[in-house]
């Protein structure tokens, strides 16, 4: 296994493991929220923002988890039926355009909105976090994701194989 | 003329086997670009994504995925199995009619109707195939019977449909599905009645009352989930997020603490699945909340009501050809993206009629369950085939009455609107 192979486990592992925290932490905000409006009689209002912040780093995150085992919703029926040469191409396709997709839209347009927020100095009203912060997520997921599909298209087949049920 | 530029674009990427999400990521992106410059063009669709997601009603998604795999984990599908065994084992077509109730009773639990299929599919089919059922037959009946779970709250299709929708309560829309989905089981518990006679099966043997009561006293724990969740919402006390995270931590501790069957190894493996459900469901919902923008935007819905309301301005003929196209479209498209494309497309056009939201959503949803079980694409009855291990080509024609069945239902609900609305309407807080 080269170290390029070794560190991109090493990465999988970590983005992993952040995002079990990231869900353990929004299940149990959630549940004080609860808890602080019946038990405590003070209900607390940071909760209901920092899930709600949680869920996109959730959502981002956890897409570059999802395309690096290969585990996103496609419809499959050609591509399974194709034989070898088409599949071959069709396989570059795929992984170019998610490429394309992380450059464009998460790298560049995260960037920008980042900028964007940051120029207008918005912050979250009860937290007070800056909401370029928040959106940070964005291009961060679009690096990660535009290095698995740069590996998938360099170093074909070296995806594992999904999730097993 | 770029309208149908972006829908070639799309399902181009589409039949490549882009991921669906990406795929519609990307036609939005390259008709924006054909409006205005580049760099607005990406950060408005980065933009309109993460507004997408940063949504509270949404989390409750996650949580319910997370309670879905714990109760799956957890050995709760065999209690429930035990159950409908002590109640229904006695009658004729027993076991087929436990296989309905325990799909019916773990799908309302789990939310999802593929663990349903994987979790009792594979208990129960290599019993029935004992009991002389063909394989083919017990693979189709779990499959249909899978889908009532969809309907029955609490139901992650249902929140998406209520986020698509931009406005319906998801308590209403939660209340809306109980009858749509209980009368689908019963038409397939009907059905079995009438193969099993038919075909002389004969009924298991009666239990003795002692052992059905226990055997119904040991799932009164898993069942009790369904009256936390759903009697909080409804009574107000939580909402269904609220409701998710509590969903959450009951099913950890009856798996972990009373069961015993979760540990940290099965607990982060759990989690790690979760994650990965939720992030490929609600990536799909940011991209599609900018596809839904742009297409509003070029006010595509409004002239598409327009040329359907040329044909007919009747609204049952109306629901017809919306419901034709729908079992198409579930034909070859999985649930949830179906629900985020068409639900902005075609509630207008229903709105515009009269048509009550709630009903609308239960009626697409329930013809979107049939595309579940159809062929080229449909993920039950790929799972229910494989926990068979039966073939396709061969589920075709023991599942045709149940294609029946639930068209039957379809009819009507879309027919009669109170068979979605006379719940909501009574109970909803």
């Amino acid at each position: 296994m080269s170290a390029f192979n070794r560190a991109l486990n090493v990465l999988d592992a970590l983005l992993n493991r952040f995002l079990q925290f990231l869900l353990i932490t929004v299940t149990v905000a959630v549940t004080w929220q609860v808890f602080s409006r019946y038990v405590l009689n003070d209900p607390s209002s940071f909760t209901e923002e920092l899930a709600r912040f949680l869920l996109i780093w959730i959502t981002l995150l956890g897409c570059v988890l999802a395309y690096r085992h290969n585990n996103h919703l496609g419809l499959d029926m050609i591509y399974s039926q194709a034989s070898e040469p088409y599949r071959k191409v069709m396989y570059f396709i795929i992984h170019g355009c998610v490429g394309l997709f992380a450059v464009c839209v998460m790298i560049i347009g995260g960037y920008l909105l980042m900028n964007m927020t940051d120029k207008l100095g918005q912050s979250s009203p009860v937290m007070g976090i800056e909401i370029s912060w928040v959106y940070s997520v964005v291009p961060l997921s679009g690096v990660l994701i535009l290095i698995y599909s740069l590996n998938a298209l360099i170093f074909p087949q070296s995806i594992p194989d999904a999730l097993e049920e | 003329m770029t309208v149908i530029f972006l829908l070639c674009i799309f399902f181009l990427l589409l039949f490549l086997n882009v991921p669906i999400s990406f795929a519609i990521g990307l036609s939005t992106l390259l008709f924006m670009v054909t409006a205005i410059d580049f760099f607005p063009a990406v950060a408005t669709v980065a933009q309109r994504m993460t507004n997408g997601v940063n949504s509270f009603a949404l989390m409750a998604i996650p949580f319910f995925i997370l309670s879905g795999q714990i109760m799956a984990q957890g050995g709760i599908a065999k209690r429930l199995i035990n159950c409908a065994m002590a109640l229904l084992g006695a009658l004729p077509g027993g076991l087929a009619l436990v296989n309905v109730l325990s799909c019916t009773l773990f799908g309302a639990i789990s939310g999802s109707a593929v663990a349903a299929t994987s979790a009792i599919g594979s208990f129960m089919v290599p019993q029935m195939k004992k009991a002389g059922y063909s394989p083919e037959f017990s693979a189709s009946i779990t499959a249909a019977a899978s889908t009532t779970g969809l309907l029955i709250p609490p139901s992650n299709i249902l929140i998406i449909y209520a986020i698509a929708s931009g406005g319906v309560s998801i308590s209403a829309l939660f209340l809306a599905g109980y009858i749509p989905g209980l009368l689908v089981a019963l038409v397939l518990m009907i059905f079995c009645v009438i193969y099993a006679k038919h075909k002389g099966f004969s009924a298991s043997e009666r239990l003795p009352l002692k052992v059905v009561a226990m055997h119904v006293w040991q799932a009164v724990p898993s069942l009790a989930l369904i009256f936390i969740v759903m009697g909080g919402i409804i009574s107000g006390v939580f909402t269904p997020t609220e409701a998710g995270a509590i969903a959450v931590l009951y099913a950890l501790a009856l798996a972990a603490g009373v069961y015993r069957e979760v540990d940290m190894a099965k607990f982060s493996v759990i989690l790690t699945k979760t994650v990965e459900t939720t992030a490929i469901v609600l990536f799909l919902i940011a991209t599609s909340s900018a596809l839904s923008w742009v297409l509003s935007y070029e006010n595509i819905p409004q002239e598409l009501t327009n040329a359907l309301l040329t044909i007919s301005e009747n609204p049952l003929m109306i629901l017809l050809i919306i419901n034709l196209i729908l079992l198409l479209i579930g034909a070859f498209m999985d649930m949830t993206p179906a629900v985020l494309i068409f639900t902005p497309i075609f509630l207008p056009i229903a709105v515009s009629l009269g048509i009550d939201p709630l009903q609308f959503g239960i009626m697409m949803i329930l013809n979107l369950c049939i595309g579940l079980c159809t062929p080229p694409v449909g993920a039950i009855l790929f799972v229910s085939c494989a926990v068979s291990n039966t073939k396709i080509e061969k589920m075709v024609k023991p599942m045709l009455p149940l294609y029946v069945g639930m068209i039957v239902v379809l009819i009507m609900v879309t027919t009669f609107p109170s068979i979605s609305t006379y719940l909501p309407g009574l109970l909803a807080p």
